[in-house]
């Protein structure tokens, strides 16, 4: 499969006040990926999910709107690898 | 990660005890999430798709302060999974990180049989360890990457496994392959195969200050280091 690469950077406000970090990303077979980290919701950090399409965008078919989220810790702040 | 299933993994550190006070409250364990291709949480595995993996108590050390950790997640065949993080060293007075490897089951229970309970430690002297990847040869042996830092000197470290868990005799220097690349600086991000020889993805610096370079460096099967490179020019 030929692979066009091209310089385009999108911003993914996970939400919209807050920290959201990226430290992980996966490719699956179906040209879909994923990318791992953190959301900050309250000042209590989600462990986070997104899946995005061959095109970059998020895959609403994933999760909540192409991200899922789970608080482990509840009231805490430290959800930061993955 | 994602496995060939579709499943999705993520491994990260979390509070162990969001009600404790003072300094109990910045201990760590590492948590594994595990979803379905929908994005919920896979009921089959752990507790409602969680596994909580407390290593370690937390200790303060100077104005930080060490707690269990994770880095790093590799599948293995039938959907088992390593977890590649850090635990505070075990012994008095000790407040350094050692590297700690885990195996899962894929239905998230510990696997006893593997290192001693489902656990392997690598105590790398007094100096805090960086646990990072690990990565699965074709003899489904484990090499796992990482960095020790000791009184500012940083020092990129290999060590290799066999199936069970058990360190690999024939494997660098007493097991493991800490290596001191540079005089100052060498951190190590990730492993990969290039054939039977291993790849490092790093960082560092040759002087005690300043900025870093962009590095690499391949060893043989054997752990024995055989060269490097360093990008100091500009990538973007």
């Amino acid at each position: 499969m030929a692979l066009t690469l091209k310089r385009e950077i999108r911003s993914l406000p996970l939400s919209t006040e807050e920290t959201d970090c990226f430290f992980a990303v996966a490719s699956t077979t179906s040209e879909r990926y994923y990318a791992a980290g953190f959301t900050t919701i309250g000042d209590d950090t989600h462990m986070a999910v997104a899946r995005f399409g061959s095109t970059g965008d998020l895959d609403t078919s994933f999760g909540s709107n192409g991200i899922a989220t789970v608080n482990v810790a509840v009231g805490a702040v430290k959800q930061w690898n993955s | 990660m994602s496995s060939p299933t579709g499943q999705i993994v993520v491994v990260e550190p979390v509070e162990h005890d969001t009600s404790a006070t003072g300094d109990a409250a910045r201990d760590t364990d590492i948590a594994v999430a595990r979803f379905d291709t929908t994005g919920q949480l896979d009921q089959t595995f752990g507790a409602n798709g969680i596994v909580r993996l407390d290593l370690s108590t937390g200790t303060v050390s100077g104005t930080a302060f060490q707690g269990d950790t994770a880095w790093g997640l590799t599948l293995l065949s039938g959907d088992d999974l390593l977890v590649v993080g850090g635990k505070v060293a075990d012994g008095p007075g000790r407040t350094d990180i050692d590297y700690a490897v885990m195996k899962l089951t894929a239905t998230g229970a510990v696997d006893r049989s593997f290192g001693t309970n489902g656990l392997v430690t690598l105590d790398i002297g007094t100096g805090t360890d960086s646990p990072r990847t690990a990565i699965i040869q074709p003899d489904e042996k484990t090499v796992v990457s990482g960095h020790t830092s000791n009184a500012g000197v940083v020092t990129i470290v290999l060590f290799r496994l066999l199936p069970d868990g058990q360190f690999d005799s024939s494997f660098g220097r007493a097991q493991r392959s800490p290596r001191r690349l540079l005089p100052f600086i060498a951190e190590a991000y990730d492993v990969a195969l290039q054939g039977e020889n291993l790849i490092l993805a790093r960082y560092g610096r040759d002087t005690s200050a300043g900025t870093v370079d962009i590095m690499t460096a391949r060893f043989l099967a054997d752990g024995t280091g055989i060269g490097r490179t360093v990008m100091k020019a500009s990538l973007f």
